[in-house]
């Protein structure tokens, strides 16, 4: 009878739980802010930035289309939608043109936000300056945009979910 | 000893059909299309377009702050960048005082309306469409930038389909929902221009 009890308080928490989450996080507070955190760190593991640097592309690509969630999607800086498949065949294209990475080229995000959390679902924002090094290995700065970042927790993880990019100064 | 079996039945088949909603739905199959039309016309409501045009500019920003979740935030080209619910309807309400009419068909028009993922057991959606933003037009048969916002104002345009409108400005937006007490509302937009289409 007491086993039976403690089954069934332990189903109606697991129900509990989620929308719990939810509410207990506003901008600002402790969670929020170590979530920001949290989060800042999986966009430089998203873009192979900072100490996530990889000297092949391809790696980078590798790495993408294990960590993106399945329903991944991105809209470019002109744009056009791209799902995850999409992103990588994309990607790996160009990895095969150019393979090599200087390290700090590419997306690099800064002033990372969390804007929002729903349950397992978190929106950020950012301002990420692309870089691009010359045939004397300068890296120049050669856009930037202000992008929307979406991430979903699976499997007590987030990973990316999707992302768009609004080109900055336009 | 039963009425806890009951409980425990029904608790279990709560959490069942809670995770099940996220896994049955996948592209293209019935729930899916479904969920599509439902913020397809979620989507319209947003934007004040077809059944939801209101001649007055205030109207469509007093629905937007009831029907915008609380959390909501907008992401835009230009000066407007990131802006969150509270400074979307102040910005809004002050260019509802300089330019109060609006003509149906006006604004932004959101077409090919593409869900792209769903999360949290059916309850946060993400979404895309292809926005054509839509001016009056003046006695010179010339689109009428006099009243309309400052970011309407552009070189490049062309009449729409109607021949009563000029279209100003594409971008492709990113729109996403949550559901809330059983209404999906929108969480976040975000634009990006994209080419014009003629």
């Amino acid at each position: 009878m007491r086993y039976t009890c403690g089954v069934v308080l332990l189903v109606i928490f697991s129900f509990a739980v989620p929308s719990f989450g939810q509410q207990s996080m506003k901008m600002g507070d402790k969670n929020w802010v170590a979530l920001e955190k949290e989060l800042d760190d999986v966009n430089n593991q998203w873009l192979c930035a900072g100490k996530y640097y990889k000297a092949k592309m391809q790696d980078c690509v590798d790495f993408r289309a294990q960590y993106w969630a399945d329903q991944f999607f991105e809209v470019g800086q002109s744009g056009k939608t791209q799902t995850k498949a999409e992103m990588v065949a994309g990607q790996t294209a160009n990895a095969a043109k150019r393979p090599d990475v200087v390290r700090g080229t590419g997306p690099n995000p800064q002033d990372f936000k969390l804007m929002s959390v729903y349950g397992d679902i978190a929106l950020g924002t950012d301002r990420t300056v692309f870089k691009t090094a010359d045939s004397s290995g300068n890296v120049t700065v050669s856009g930037e945009a202000n992008v929307l970042r979406m991430f979903v927790k699976e499997r007590g993880a987030w990973r990316p979910a999707g992302a768009v990019l609004i080109p900055a100064n336009k | 000893m039963t009425k806890i079996r009951v409980l425990f039945v029904v608790a279990l088949m709560g959490v069942a059909s809670l995770a099940s909603a996220q896994q049955t739905m996948k592209k293209g199959d019935k729930g899916w299309n479904e969920l599509e039309s439902t913020l397809r016309e979620a989507n319209l409501k947003w934007l004040c377009q077809g059944d939801y045009y209101k001649p007055k500019r205030q109207d469509c920003v007093d629905l937007r702050s009831k029907y915008w979740d609380d959390q909501f935030f907008e992401m835009n080209p230009g000066a407007s960048g990131t802006q969150t619910k509270a400074q979307m309807v102040a910005g809004q309400t002050a260019s509802s005082k300089t330019y109060p009419d609006v003509v149906r068909g006006e604004g932004p028009n959101p077409t090919e309306f593409t869900l792209m993922s769903v999360y949290n057991n059916g309850t946060f959606a993400m979404a895309v469409d292809h926005t054509l933003f839509k001016v009056r037009l003046n006695a010179q048969g010339q689109p009428d930038f006099d009243h309309v916002a400052p970011n309407n104002r552009t070189e490049h345009w062309y009449l729409d389909d109607s021949g009563k409108l000029a279209v100003v400005r594409e971008v492709t937006y990113a729109r996403v929902f949550v559901k809330r007490n059983g209404e999906w509302r929108p969480a976040v937009g975000a634009s990006s221009p994209r080419p014009p289409s003629k």
